[in-house]
């Protein structure tokens, strides 16, 4: 660290002497430890032995019922967004042909969602239905995208979205020969303001 | 681009915490030690919520130890599957889960690290002025159980305390960074560091 922050100017004047010894041992020590290292895309998925084989919290016939549910969702959301009037709601239904289910990274746990992938057409164009739940607001000028990954990496920007409510449900296309990316290989990032590169994956694909 | 709309409240979610109906792991406080002793008893979500808690912690030491990001990472995955073998070790009555973990981390690290060492490094010839091994054992330390109290800060508190201190931003800068006011900057700084106290009181003393 090459500036350390100044204390006084972090906590103020108006702290008690107790309290105040009490926040410079944590800024001490906040000084003395280091910036944590940033882990790359590929860490925030859980490292599963291979002992393990198959966890035990999530058997076989559970993560069937799961996909079966998330089938079910898009079946569901695509009912509903057709049975609406006006075409911008009519546009947004899709009929799934595979779907992603997406779970937050370290940045966002609490993020959910699922990617409805639809049939191409003629012209090789991938219809595509967001669904994310537990995204965060993210300050002025932020924005958040879907990627397509290979080898584990954010490559190709398949489209922009921002999220007030928490919850947000957004059609994408993609005119990429998905052959060429990774299987299921869809990840959303947030894009801060001063931070131009999509190193920041809050959603990402849930091991099968 | 496309369209956004707003999703029907009854709108069921696919989950697998929201199915089962029961509260997460990560909402039930916790600690370390009640983690590694479910993952004795082979509960994937205790491992991965232990995941969450200390990936960047075992990685940094990883780092310190290693100094290539490749076999550092290699040594993160060596380590949880060490913890995952050896969770029904623990004994709670020997002490708490955070230096159980720091250990097993630290013998699979070195493993490691003797497993896959190139050729001897010449002898140098004057003495190095950088820290003797117990120096760095005890920095490897205190960054282990600052960077896992980081990890249990709500957001917003680490996004203010990680900006300050390892982005270097001024508390103005960090308002406008994340749009907003100077004031929630500087509760959300003194709230951080307030946490962090907490969780290291007593055992960085």
């Amino acid at each position: 660290m090459s500036r350390v922050p100044d204390f006084d100017a972090l906590v103020g004047s108006d702290v008690p002497e107790e309290e105040r010894q009490r926040l410079r041992r944590a800024h001490e020590l906040l000084v003395q430890a280091g910036p944590p290292p940033e882990l790359s895309p590929e860490m925030d998925a859980v490292p599963w032995p291979d002992e393990s084989q198959r966890p035990p919290g999530k058997p076989r016939q559970q993560r069937l019922l799961l996909l079966a549910a998330a089938l079910a969702t898009a079946a569901v959301l695509g009912f509903v967004l057709g049975q609406s009037s006006g075409p911008s709601s009519s546009s947004a239904s899709i009929d799934p042909v595979r779907v992603v289910k997406l779970a937050g990274t370290s940045l966002d746990r609490d993020a959910r969602g699922t990617l409805a992938l639809g049939k191409a057409d003629e012209g090789g164009n991938w219809p595509m239905l967001l669904h994310a739940t537990g995204l965060r607001q993210l300050p002025e000028g932020g924005y958040y995208n879907l990627y397509l990954t290979k080898g584990g990496k954010p490559v190709v920007l398949c489209g922009s979205f921002n999220v007030r409510s928490g919850e947000a449900i957004v059609r994408f296309s993609a005119a990429y020969d998905l052959s060429h990316f990774d299987r299921d290989g869809w990840v959303i990032t947030r894009q801060l303001p001063s931070n131009h590169k999509p190193t920041q994956i809050v959603l990402k694909p849930t091991v099968a | 681009m496309g369209i956004s709309i707003a999703l029907p409240a009854a709108m069921p979610h696919v989950s697998s915490r929201e199915t089962t109906g029961a509260t997460p792991l990560h909402e039930r406080g916790l600690t370390d030690g009640d983690l590694i002793r479910r993952v004795a008893r082979r509960d994937a979500d205790a491992f991965e919520l232990l995941y969450q808690r200390y990936a960047r912690p075992v990685f940094g030491l990883a780092l310190r130890r290693l100094g290539d990001r490749m076999r550092a990472e290699d040594a993160v995955q060596e380590t949880f599957a060490a913890i995952w073998r050896s969770a029904k070790t623990y004994r709670p009555e020997r002490g708490a889960g955070a230096p159980w973990l720091y250990t097993v981390a630290r013998n699979a690290i070195v493993d490691r690290s003797r497993n896959r060492s190139e050729l001897p490094a010449e002898v140098p010839d004057t003495a190095t002025v950088e820290p003797g091994p117990a120096e760095r054992a005890e920095t490897s330390y205190v960054a282990w159980r600052v960077h896992r109290a980081l990890e249990d800060l709500s957001g917003n508190e680490r996004d203010v305390i990680e900006l300050a201190y390892y982005a270097e931003l001024s508390q103005s800068e960090i308002a406008d960074f994340l749009g907003i006011p100077l004031g929630t900057v500087k509760t959300r700084t003194r709230a951080g560091l307030s946490r962090l106290a907490d969780l290291l009181e007593g055992e960085l003393q």
